[in-house]
């Protein structure tokens, strides 16, 4: 019963990339030496369509996302070399690029850490066990993601700005968090936070406890059948999640901007710069920048191409 | 877990409920005049009615898109598959100078389109071109999974049933990916109404023509009128609210009509 | 209508899933493709319907070429294995889509296509679920929808894969009975593919064995059952009990020890000895062509079976099949004589 179907699912797979191998109408009569009447409608388009609509509909495709997301990133580039090699190099060696290239380094670094820590135990919290709340606990989760930025940092404002709610008690204390280091951490946690525990939860809900149940029962501590079985089995998805969590913390924009103050040198991380920059049209400094930014973006598609088919490969189910 | 729960607070539910509390210190005159001020009430209009025309247009394109990708092979394939995704993982800043400089008057796309008399950069076609970009990946992640996994015995089924194929594409497979549609859809619409980073480059941000609903809030804030911000703030949440409550419901709705094998 | 497939070759790769088969189907069948897994026959089943499309042969239902038309047009209805239903459709549009997407010269108005759909639901007694979605249905009414939407389109012949398949044990039982009663009633030329025996003899009138690609025999369920035209075919339908044996001119000996059996005409070589369980008569020893201790006897029904180990055949177990009218005994020594039984060549 299960092979005749595997069988049959493996003849059916055959057929549906028979016709999409080439964009030629792959005719059934070039294949036959057959003199007979050949059909008008073969199987090989019964799951297709006919040549010139394939040909519209990728002619499509193709010149949308050339258009609308090849040529910017190719500007980018573009204009960053535009008045060439030693401008582009002399534009990223100036002290204000160079302190927010390490604002944006410093930032990320610890809100990439802070959420690898919380995010695997939101993750493991919510997959592993059951409470009151959990729905809740999971729209919390996600709520960064369809938050504008602008909001995300707006609510730091309130709380630590001048007028914000703890403003007057962090004032005459000498205590700063907005227009500094920690409030532009602070925005850049918040609005990085799902990713870890996205990437996770899926995962960990898949691979069920039995694993770690059987570690306890054969005398694992906590700690231990956490380091030895839960952490192996979704090492792939955790560094899925911080790749993300990563590229998000460095280029994030809006939220950033709320927090900064933009004070130059001092609280300008490379987004912001390359804003400053361009309004001021400065625009190859600003594009030096912005280059970076987009060589991180596309080393981030990269690996996470990658990362995504060795999770495919993991997820390959053993128990069927 | 305890820890969990506290460091969650911290970070999401206490500045979340700050806002909240700052807008209960408006009465609600107040609030309402903020809300229903001219300027406020065209940002809103702005940034609502072009991220709707916007993630009309991904829906259209993003279907066309994950049929080319899913049903056909071409040269470079698989590379149009990754450059999806860089709406996602490209800075909105970056995003935002990348395609002003495109589609200003001297840029590579600005120079043809004004030569016809078209102007993109600084105006609302500018907001809805950068609202384009920023969509396209939500509707297309959303649909691709759908499609591939799509059944073939359906289309064997509708073709041995006598329908053609314009009839099984219209009328057996588009809709078996409604459900996935409008969640790519809600998605592709709830970025962009919040969408800051690359759509204020190109805006131009002439208050009630091309200025976004974001956009008012930071000058707001910037204005030292936070309660103005925060009114604003507290009607887009909502309105995301909605949107993530109508894509959860879809999504069940959606399940619901897979058969149980 | 008829049906007939001549020289058909069909090949996946280098896997040839058709090897030269020919068929013909009379008015009105109900036939059965039976066969293990990759035997070809669901291949063969969609090559009929132009789902595939053969390497080299022909097809013609009722005289006419079927290749020169694609699956869309040659009025075939097909059950798919899993149904196929469109989830998003309710029931009714579900059986009404074969009559919605007729081309608009001879696509009938709304009225019809609705009393129409009502018969068929009533034809498959599930006429109160037309305004729920496949989702809400269960499997064995699922079936019948899937029937019911392929008829719909007033089918020259009706084609079903694997049609119980993924149902379980006892609704698969009652919708036998209920397909074998529908076809008396509407009487259309049928052919459904099965790898269950008890399937394809119980419900067809002719059954069609087929093996890696080939058609093994033709038959009705009487014949395919008691006289199997090949060893495949008398391994693979009813249990079997397999000896090896030598025939050299018309004696038959097993491990060298002539059994009093005659060759029937058998080529000399090395040999199969196939006997159905119970076509071995049991006697007291000492009476038959084999001797054996019994080892182990269970008995159930009308039946009693018993596990013989074969006295000097390097102990070689057999079950047979006995009536209860004497019971055996563990540790008795008995002779077995085949009633009935037949001889092919070994093949490898």
């Amino acid at each position: 019963m299960s092979t005749e179907s595997g069988f049959v699912t493996s003849a059916t797979e055959l057929r549906a990339y028979a016709p999409a191998a080439d964009l030629s109408i792959a005719s059934p009569s070039s294949r036959d030496s057959g003199a007979q009447a050949r059909p008008r409608t073969s199987p090989q388009h019964l799951r297709t369509e006919p040549g010139p609509v394939r040909f519209v509909i990728i002619g499509l495709a193709v010149t949308f996302l050339t258009v609308f997301v090849v040529l910017p990133l190719v500007v980018v580039f573009a204009q960053a070399f535009s008045k060439g090699v030693g401008a582009y190099f002399s534009a990223l060696a100036e002290p204000e690029a160079l302190s927010a290239i390490w604002l944006t380094l410093l930032v990320a670094a610890i809100s990439v850490t802070l959420n690898l820590v919380f995010g695997v135990m939101a993750a493991w919290a919510i997959s592993k066990f059951d409470f009151r709340g959990k729905t809740f606990l999971i729209t919390l989760i996600d709520l960064p993601f369809s938050v504008s930025p602008v909001i995300s940092g707006l609510v730091f404002v309130l709380l630590f700005g001048a007028q914000g709610f703890l403003g007057p008690w962090l004032q005459a204390h000498d205590i700063h968090v907005l227009f500094a280091v920690p409030g532009i951490a602070l925005a850049t946690i918040f609005v990085t936070f799902p990713f870890v525990a996205r990437a996770l939860i899926p995962l960990m809900q898949e691979q069920g406890t039995q694993e770690e149940e059987a570690a306890i029962s054969l005398g694992a501590s906590g700690l231990q059948t956490f380091f030895r079985v839960t952490l192996p089995n979704i090492k792939w998805g955790l560094l899925y999640g911080v790749l993300l969590c990563n590229a998000r913390a460095m280029g994030e924009f809006g939220a950033v901007s709320v927090v900064s103050g933009h004070i130059r040198g001092e609280t300008n991380t490379m987004p912001l710069l390359v804003e400053i920059l361009y309004n001021e049209y400065q625009f190859v400094s600003s594009f030096a920048i912005a280059s970076l930014l987009a060589m991180l973006a596309l080393i981030t598609l990269v690996v996470k191409t990658v990362l995504e088919r060795r999770l495919d490969e993991g997820q390959v189910p053993y128990d069927h | 877990m305890g820890l969990t729960l506290t460091w969650l607070s911290v970070i999401i539910l206490i500045p979340l409920a700050a806002l909240f509390l700052k807008t209960f210190e408006l009465s609600f005159d107040q609030f309402w005049g903020i809300v229903t001020s001219r300027r406020t009430l065209n940002a809103l209009k702005i940034s609502f009615g072009l991220s709707f025309a916007a993630a009309l247009v991904n829906l259209v394109m993003g279907t066309i898109i994950v049929w080319a990708l899913v049903r056909y092979r071409f040269p470079g394939r698989r590379l149009f598959d990754a450059i999806v995704d860089i709406p996602f993982a490209l800075p909105t800043a970056v995003a935002g100078v990348a395609l002003t400089q495109l589609f200003a008057q001297k840029g590579w796309l600005g120079a043809p389109l004004a030569e016809l008399g078209i102007k993109v950069a600084f105006t609302p076609v500018g907001i809805f071109i950068a609202m384009v970009f920023i969509g396209i990946p939500f509707v297309v992640r959303t649909v691709q999974p759908v499609l591939i996994d799509l059944d073939p015995e359906i289309e064997e089924a509708a073709a041995s049933l006598g329908a053609n194929r314009w009839h099984t594409v219209f009328r057996v497979i588009l809709p078996g990916l409604v459900p996935a549609l409008l969640t790519g859809f809600a998605l592709a619409f709830a970025r962009a109404v919040g969408e800051y980073g690359s759509v204020i480059f190109i805006a131009g941000n002439l208050p009630n023509v091309s200025e976004i609903a974001p956009l008012l809030i930071v000058i707001r804030l910037s204005e030292f009128r936070y309660a103005d911000a925060t009114a604003i703030a507290v009607i887009m949440l909502l309105a995301s609210f909605l949107i993530i409550f109508a894509v959860n419901r879809l999504q069940r709705w959606a399940q619901n009509r897979t058969p149980v094998h | 209508m008829t049906i007939e497939v001549k020289n058909i070759v069909k090949k996946f790769g280098t896997f040839a899933a058709l090897d030269n088969v020919d068929l013909k189907v009379g008015n009105g069948e109900l036939l059965a493709l039976l066969g293990p897994s990759g035997s070809g026959k669901t291949t063969l089943l969609r090559i009929i319907a132009g789902l595939d499309w053969p390497d080299s042969g022909e097809v013609s239902i009722d005289g006419e070429d079927a290749l020169a038309r694609g699956a869309s047009e040659r009025q075939v209805g097909f059950v798919f294995q899993h149904y196929a239903l469109f989830r998003h459709m309710t029931v009714f549009e579900n059986v009404a889509f074969g009559l919605r997407v007729q081309p608009r010269a001879i696509r009938k108005d709304e009225a019809t296509i609705r009393a129409r759909v009502k018969e068929l639901l009533d034809l498959v007694q599930l006429d109160w679920l037309a305004s729920r979605y496949p989702s809400q249905l269960s499997g064995g009414q699922r079936q019948r929808i899937a029937l019911a939407r392929a008829l719909a389109i007033e089918p020259r012949i009706l084609l079903l894969d694997e049609p119980f398949g993924a149902l379980d044990a006892k609704v698969r039982k009652e919708l036998r009975q209920w397909l074998r009663s529908l076809h008396s009633e509407i009487h259309v030329t049928s052919i459904f593919v099965t790898h269950d025996q008890e399937e394809a003899l119980e419900v067809a009138n002719r059954v069609v064995v087929m093996d890696k690609g080939r058609i093994e025999q033709i038959g009705t369920p009487g014949e395919v059952y008691d006289s199997p035209a090949t060893a495949f075919v008398h391994g693979f339908i009813g249990e079997s009990i397999v000896l090896p044996v030598d025939v050299s001119g018309g004696s038959v000996r097993l491990g060298g020890r002539p059994l009093n059996i005659a060759a029937n005409g058998a080529a000399s070589g090395a040999s199969k000895l196939f006997i159905r369980r119970h076509d071995m008569q049991i006697g007291p020893a000492g009476s038959g062509a084999l001797e054996g201790a019994v080892r182990h006897v269970r008995s159930f029904g009308p039946i009693q079976r018993a596990e013989v180990t074969l006295s000097g055949e390097g102990n070689t177990v057999i079950e047979i099949d006995a009536p209860r009218d004497r019971e055996l005994q563990a540790g008795e020594i008995v002779s077995l004589q085949p009633r009935r039984y037949r001889i092919f060549a070994a093949q490898d």
